[in-house]
């Protein structure tokens, strides 16, 4: 099914910044930010279709999940 | 005799007091810098200083009249007393632990190489009195904890998070709900920053930094044109919370990689 992702800040780096791609059923955020290889513990704030989500939210065709990093510097 | 007010409505022009007058001004009544802006402000006239601020002489007296806790004497902390030194807030508290570090001076603009070693704060100080003698700063070498809020965020307005990590930035949100103070938040990590509203109560930070798995952001470095740009929008929301606008609470984040600012609205 697809889905979209956007990612932000250094999540880009070496990966993409928008896409939409076909992923496997049963996806959650947290299963997509392990196949990207992103650490749970660095992502922040997560938004599917624009809505603050819960990690483990089952992902429906045509949703976009946006991946926000931690910023927790100063 | 001629008095303070007297004098202002002699010498002022087109609805400010000049800089030359004004130190003429405390001369001849004997006046502090702080107390000159006073009178003229009373007035309903602006100093020349804050001519190009933009807003008029009622809101520049809420901003002399205010008192702002800044926790973090670093990067953020820097850019927001510069900033605030240049609107002219009343009086500022800073807090801050550290000496400077070789480390900081990418980033941290109160820093010169001479400052190398010394306290964040007492930079701080001596930064204030150079650039604005009309607020009062006072500054303490210290961590924000339990045992040192209830005497810094005592008289406190607003308070601005300059904090460098996310379990200071808890302690910090909870304290200052406990005393009904608004926190504007302010956090970078490379090329992000993050910026909010802490109404007293919302958990906010509670809420962006509450996941188990999240501890501390990953060490990708900090460029100054976050921290400007971080600080800068701070500023500006704390300015229309001091002035009593609506404003929303955010979180807004800040991706500087695009440029891109996503509106975060949780609640």
């Amino acid at each position: 099914m697809e889905i979209g992702v956007r990612l932000f800040a250094g999540f880009r780096k070496e990966r993409f910044r928008e896409s939409a791609m076909a992923w496997e059923a049963g996806m959650t955020p947290r299963s997509i930010a392990g196949l990207l290889k992103i650490p749970m513990e660095e992502v922040g704030i997560i938004f599917v279709n624009g809505r603050h989500a819960d990690p483990d939210l089952p992902l429906l065709a045509g949703d976009v999940l946006s991946l926000f990093p931690v910023v927790g510097g100063g | 005799m001629m008095n303070p007010e007297q004098w202002i409505l002699r010498e002022s022009d087109k609805g400010f007091l000049s800089f030359e007058k004004q130190i003429q001004m405390e001369k001849r009544f004997g006046l502090s810098r702080r107390e000159a802006e006073k009178f003229v402000l009373e007035m309903g006239l602006m100093p020349e200083r804050y001519i190009r601020n933009p807003w008029d002489a009622n809101a520049q007296k809420k901003l002399l009249h205010s008192t702002l806790a800044i926790v973090g004497c670093g990067a953020l902390g820097s850019a927001l007393l510069e900033q605030w030194l240049r609107l002219g807030a009343g009086v500022l508290k800073v807090m801050d632990p550290d000496v400077f570090a070789p480390s900081n001076l990418n980033r941290q603009m109160l820093l010169r190489e001479s400052d190398l070693g010394r306290p964040k704060v007492e930079v701080a100080a001596r930064r204030a009195a150079e650039v604005n003698p009309a607020l009062y700063i006072i500054t303490v070498q210290d961590v924000f904890c339990d045992g040192t809020a209830d005497e810094f965020l005592d008289g406190v307005d607003l308070v601005l998070d300059a904090l460098d990590n996310i379990p200071d930035r808890l302690f910090l949100e909870k304290a200052c709900a406990a005393r009904g103070i608004t926190l504007i938040h302010g956090a970078i990590s490379g090329w992000a920053g993050q910026v909010a509203v802490c109404r007293p109560g919302a958990g906010l930070l509670s809420f962006i930094y509450g996941r188990a798995e999240i501890h501390e952001s990953r060490a990708v470095g900090n460029p100054v044109f976050g921290v400007a740009a971080t600080a800068g929008l701070q500023v500006s929301l704390a300015c229309r919370v001091l002035m009593g606008e609506k404003t929303g609470c955010g979180p807004w984040f800040l991706d500087f990689s695009g440029p891109e600012w996503v509106d975060m609205e949780i609640f």
